[in-house]
Order: structure tokens, then sequence, then C-alpha cells
């Protein structure tokens, strides 16, 4: 759907909303329709709350990001140009702001927290399979380690592991090359190996 | 049979070989159970990246986001004021005066809560801070409330300051530190990642100065300390957060922090409490 002047006559039900493009609802969302920037917050808070999560090995962080993310976008709504790369976009802005917040931590001296709240095992794990158990650990070292990564083979691989983003999509959303993101691929899945099994030369 | 290198299979899982490469390996993999143990293993790491059922779909976070959005603080960091909001917006009947008294310390350095006294270093940096305070309001229904010492999490804070150095200083900077160490830009306004901005123009003389917006940051719970630093030249963000590093390793704690290392400026510093709802019930 591509309505350059989309207006919204009268209330529309969210089922319709639903239905709209990404564009579409940053059309209405410009024209201060909060129904419709709730659609888009539905639609898309996994990808941005992953990311950032992920990025930093911290839930509560991630959590933080997501929201600023989501309100800077909505605070600047009229600076977006609806060119069907809303997915894009919102990558590039969570992205940067995962590197605004791990400078600001790093310039004071502080390493990034590790992944500690751990979702599903924690409290109830006496009473799970062993197989259970073993897996949700060697999951849990896999994500501490992605935090080692170099951000942008970090980000590079939560898109493409955590979010199951082709590589030709991630090239687009993250606008790099094919080839860059392949490497980027490469090398991390390299290095996670290696940091997993110690060697971390 | 000869095992292929670990690299080529990377590369495999990467997209990096051509089509007949693929084919080649998956011949050699289809016999050989060394290297597809190692390509299963490969994949099984890469998979541990993917959510558990659930992770992510939080819903709370739509829920919040819009809250903020219906109340119109929908700004991350600054919102800006409307003009009939500031002016005497500082004359609310409920500006009491003890509250005045608590946090404005005309003259001279605010000692915060711990008692501890003044932390002299140097007659110079005392001489610098007198006739230099920061005012702190917090933005509630009723208007805006002068800060005590505590604020919400998701408080509006608005400030007001007072220039007596006598043209001394002409710039300022207004910034929080928290117990983690983490700085919240206030002013000048430090919005972008690359960007380095530097303090904002003030005029001197007695009178009040309202700052312009209206400012939310997503603060965690615990002490903050904010500092207004008034100085004769701008200072750049980068650098004076390179300053607080470097202070935050020296200090003892958030509460003995009273003034930044910052040579030559006039500062103001107040220590509060983040509470985990908005400080007073005032929403």
């Amino acid at each position: 759907m591509n309505h350059p002047d989309l207006r919204l006559v009268g209330e529309k039900s969210s089922k319709h909303l639903e239905d709209l493009s990404d564009d579409d609802l940053m059309r209405l969302a410009r024209s201060d329709n909060q129904k419709a920037f709730e659609v888009l917050i539905r639609r898309h808070q996994k990808l941005v709350l992953g990311l950032s999560s992920r990025f930093f090995c911290d839930p509560a962080i991630g959590r933080d990001i997501a929201q600023d993310v989501f309100l800077s976008l909505w605070a600047e709504r009229d600076r977006y140009q609806p060119r069907g790369r809303f997915r894009s976009y919102l990558v590039s802005v969570t992205v940067h702001r995962c590197h605004f917040v791990a400078r600001q931590r790093r310039s004071h001296g502080r390493k990034l927290d590790r992944l500690a709240r751990e979702t599903r095992v924690g409290d109830a794990g006496e009473n799970l399979p062993v197989e259970a158990l073993v897996e949700a650990e060697r999951a849990r070292e896999v994500r501490e380690k992605l935090c080692e990564l170099p951000e942008r083979m970090r980000e590079v691989m939560i898109l493409r592991f955590t979010h199951e983003l082709t590589q030709e999509e991630i090239a687009t959303v993250m606008d790099l090359p094919l080839g860059t993101v392949k490497s980027h691929v490469f090398r991390g899945l390299k290095r996670l190996s290696r940091l997993l099994s110690g060697d971390a030369s | 049979m000869k095992c292929v290198e670990r690299t080529r299979i990377l590369r495999y899982l990467a997209g990096k070989l051509s089509a007949e490469e693929d084919a080649l390996l998956e011949k050699h993999m289809a016999e050989c159970e060394v290297c597809t143990g190692i390509h299963d293993d490969l994949v099984a790491m890469a998979h541990r990246l993917a959510p558990d059922p659930g992770e992510f779909e939080n819903t709370q976070l739509a829920d919040d986001v819009m809250t903020l959005v219906r109340l119109g603080r929908a700004t991350p960091e600054r919102t800006e004021l409307p003009k009939s909001r500031i002016s005497g917006w500082w004359l609310a009947p409920v500006f009491a005066a003890a509250a005045v008294v608590a946090l404005l310390v005309v003259g001279l350095p605010y000692r915060g809560d711990d008692q501890e006294g003044f932390q002299v270093r140097g007659g110079s940096a005392l001489e610098s801070d007198r006739g230099v305070s920061l005012e702190i309001f917090r933005s509630t229904r009723e208007g805006y409330l002068p800060v005590k010492d505590e604020i919400g999490t998701s408080d509006a804070l608005a400030f007001a300051c007072t220039n007596r150095s006598g043209g001394r200083f002409k710039h300022l900077m207004v910034l929080a530190i928290d117990e983690s160490g983490r700085i919240f830009w206030y002013y000048p306004p430090h919005q972008r990642p690359g960007e380095n901005p530097e303090s904002v123009p003030i005029r001197s003389g007695s009178d009040r100065q309202e700052m312009p917006d209206e400012i939310r940051h997503a603060l965690g719970t615990g002490a903050l300390r904010i500092f207004g630093v008034f100085s004769a030249e701008p200072l750049d963000v980068r650098m004076v957060e390179s300053v607080v590093a470097r202070d935050l390793e020296k200090a003892e704690s958030l509460h003995s922090l009273e003034r930044l290392g910052l040579d030559g400026t006039g500062q103001h510093s107040i220590l509060l409490e983040v509470v985990g709802t908005p400080a007073g019930g005032g929403r």
C-alpha cells in the first residue's frame, strides 16, 4: 500500500491498522495517531529488544535502550521519510543507541555487565532434566561470549542468529555490502567458537 | 579420508564458498563423521543465540512507551517547554520557603545530606563556587515543584541558575552522575552519538535564570548527583566525561564527589535519591 496522503477518517479498528505497512503506520503517526504508533511498536519490539539486550548481554539495559529508541522514534516522527525502509531505519537507530551507551559505559572504565539474570533455568533448575540444564548453560555461555565480539560483528551475529535475518536482509538494514556481512558472520562464528573453547588468541 | 580444514566449514556456514565448493563440501560431510560433527557443533552454537520461547516478547514495553507518549513525555532526553509554563512557574504556591532554603544555597557549595562539611580543595575552588547556584524542579500536574532530596526514575526536570560571578562565568553545563557512573546530560543537549556539544551560554546577574527545557532521562534508582558547572569558556562534553571518569576512580563514592576536577570553574552539586516511582506521587 502506498498512500502519500494517508488520512485516518474516524476511528479505525486495530485490526485494520495491523494490516497497514510500516510506512503507512508512520505516516499516521506523523498525524499524531498514537494507535498506529502502538501497532508499530508491537510489530517491531522483539527486533529492537533482542538487538539491544543481546548487544549488552543485559535484558535491563536492552529494555531501557528499546524504550529510548521508540520514544525517539515518536519524538522525531516528522523526520522519517517513508521509503519502504522502516526496518533498516529502526535497526540503524537501535545500533546507534547501543553504540552511544556502550561508549558512555566504556568511558567510566567499567566492563559490560555479563548476562546474569537468566531466563529459564535459574531457580527451577532442580526440576528440569539434566539435558535441559546443560543446554541452558551452554546457551548462557554462548550469549555471554557474544558480548566479547567487536560491536559491528556482534550486531551482525545477533541479526543473523537471534533474529534469523538472511544475510541479504542484514546487508540492507545495516547498509553494508553483502560480502562484509558474510565476513562478519565468518569471523563471528570463528571467534565465538574459539572463545568457547578457551582459546582467545 | 582426509578431513577438510575447520575454516572451510566456517566459510561454508557464512556463505563464503562458491556453489561448486559448497557441493564438494557437502559431499565430503556426507561421508565424514568428523567434519559433520564439527559442522553440527558450529550450527548448534549459533542456534544458542536464538531467543528462548517468550524472550523479547515484552508487552510491557509497548504499554510503557505509549503511556509516556500519551502523557506528552515522549522525548527520551528533552522536551521543549511551552512559554506559558515557564513564565511564573517558579511562583507556584507549593513553592515552600523551607524547601527553597534547603535547596538554594547562594554563594556556598551545597553539602548534600551527609553533612561531611566542606571539602576544601584550595581556596580558589571555594572562591569560584561563590555566587553560583543551581536549582532543580520536577514537573508535576500541579506545576513545577522544587526538588528537595529525591526524584522519580522518570521525572522530568527543569532547572534554574543564578550567576553572580560578576561576569566571570558565561557558560553552564548541567549533568547528573549515578552510582553506576552513568552520565546524564541536561545542558548541553546530547542526544546523538558522535556529537561533542559544548556548554550553553548564560548571563551574569543577581536574577534567577530559568533554563528553557523540561528534560527527562530514564534514571536508575539510587544516588544521583547533579552538577551545575559554570565556566568562563565553553567546555565540551567529551572532555568533561573524561574528567568525570577520572574523578570517579579517585572518589570513595558519589557522596564524597562534591566537585569535579575542572579548574577555574564554579560548581554547585546536589545529591539526590532516585526512587522507583515518581517522587511525591505528583502524577
